[in-house]
């Protein structure tokens, strides 16, 4: 079911409770990184636990598996999970804070291409923070925002 | 290949098709001419979709997509070129059968109901698996009873889906499958065709206007105009590697670097999208012009794909 004032079809809602857009700059194979390592960084993926497998998570979120099989190769590299033969990709202990601390890098490279967007289109700091504001409370009114604090 | 025929009686894939061996079906087109009065509806079209990708196909109507469709499926002869099968073996019949088409539109009598619909495909189709359909269609929602003249738009896509995809193709052609579909009919289908990678390793190739469609699902875009393909590209590449550079003020002469696609001037600066973005092509940018600043905006894929179509007019 599409909430209101939702795009039409973009937005696919996943197990782990994140969501992709088709429609962002950020390209799929990065949301889905991000997304998952929210997870982890949250805990709703505890150290020891599976992640879904690649087909499930395709079939799940609408894309390409060889997009979510990319997605995986990452957070292998990033040492936060490993492929365990036969099981899937285990998310290994103790990453839960350095899931934390990519997860806030991945948001400051954001921001920093949101300021830089913003200073191309020639918008004031004081605007810029406005815009901020209203983003978050944007942000609050869509089911994204909802189970942020799993875990915490 | 025995093994493999699945009409009558029942598949083998009842256990589920994990162990399935990736599909080899693909398809490499060059120098495709066709004419239509003096209207080139193809004109010298090179395109190869190899095994296992998916390939989306972007142009505005009329570059040529439709006509390249019914070349590829044997129901037109093109003027010149040729239309080569992977693997090379395989006779055109063959072909056909493990091909899947789903069309912009449903095309099935208006008496028939959905299992109706299904059945009399099941029957024309050597290659039907019966197991296989019955899970795209409890996937997909279904119902056998309904009249299709009675379906929704987007029961009507679900329904070609059902009827394209049933004898498990390895290489699917997708002409604006999902025009006008609802959201949720949209979701669904998006499931489907990702199962239909993950499953059996189709290959497909994907004509589509919804941007967003073709960067979940696709390996590779290829860009089509005037009956030819101007540009293919890695569909992350696309995203990550074409960006808008605002140059302000707007200087009085600037060196357009050969990965220029599209140029715009407008309050006060000259916006120029590239593709193939590196900090090295910044860093040279920036040093043409010393008294100014060229600020970085990443786009989105229609925002990449729209630049280059207008590009494409302005050239026409």
């Amino acid at each position: 079911m599409t909430p209101p004032g939702m795009p039409s079809g973009s937005p696919t809602g996943s197990p782990l409770g994140f969501v992709l857009n088709a429609e962002s700059p950020v390209p799929i194979f990065r949301q889905i990184v991000d997304g998952l390592r929210a997870s982890i960084a949250r805990g709703s993926v505890a150290t020891g636990q599976l992640l879904p497998s690649v087909r499930t998570l395709a079939e799940e979120l609408g894309v390409n598996p060889n997009t979510v099989q990319k997605a995986f190769s990452e957070l292998e590299r990033e040492g936060l999970v490993a492929s365990e033969r036969g099981r899937g990709m285990v998310v290994l202990g103790g990453m839960r804070q350095s899931a934390k601390a990519a997860g806030e890098d991945a948001v400051l490279n954001r921001l920093a291409d949101a300021v830089r967007h913003a200073r191309a289109v020639g918008l004031s700091d004081e605007r810029f923070e406005t815009l901020l504001r209203k983003a978050k409370k944007l942000a609050g009114d869509s089911a994204g925002g909802k189970d942020a604090r799993d875990g915490e | 290949m025995a093994s493999e025929t699945t009409s009558g009686a029942a598949p083998a894939s009842a256990s589920g098709p994990a162990s399935d061996p990736a599909s080899n079906l693909g398809v490499a087109c060059s120098g495709l001419r066709m004419r239509y009065g003096k209207t080139h509806a193809l004109d010298c079209l090179d395109l190869t979709i190899e095994p296992g990708v998916a390939m989306g196909l972007v142009g505005r109507n009329g570059a040529g997509k439709s006509t390249l469709f019914r070349v590829i499926l044997g129901m037109e002869l093109p003027d010149a070129g040729s239309v080569r099968r992977i693997p090379n073996q395989i006779d055109d019949s063959a072909f056909l059968a493990r091909t899947g088409f789903v069309p912009d539109q449903l095309s099935v009598y208006d008496w028939m109901t959905v299992g109706s619909a299904i059945e009399y495909v099941g029957k024309l189709q050597p290659r039907f698996d019966r197991t296989w359909s019955d899970s795209l269609v409890a996937d997909l929602g279904l119902d056998r009873s309904k009249k299709v003249t009675a379906l929704s738009r987007g029961m009507q896509a679900r329904l070609a889906f059902v009827l394209g995809l049933s004898h498990r193709p390895e290489l699917l052609l997708l002409d604006e499958p999902l025009l006008g579909v609802d959201a949720v009919s949209h979701d669904a289908i998006l499931a489907i065709l990702a199962r239909m990678r993950s499953e059996l390793g189709s290959a497909m190739l994907i004509a589509s206007h919804s941007l967003g469609d073709l960067a979940r699902l696709t390996d590779r875009i290829a860009f089509i105009e005037g009956g030819r393909v101007v540009e293919e590209c890695a569909t992350d590449d696309l995203v990550a590697h074409t960006k808008r550079l605002i140059v302000r003020p707007e200087p009085a002469s600037f060196a357009l670097p050969p990965e220029t696609i599209h140029v715009t001037k407008g309050d006060g600066a000259l916006i120029v999208t590239v593709r193939h973005f590196t900090r090295d092509l910044l860093e040279r940018l920036r040093a043409g012009v010393p008294n100014g600043s060229i600020d970085v905006i990443d786009l989105t894929i229609a925002e990449a794909c729209t630049d280059r179509m207008r590009a494409m007019e302005v050239r026409g």
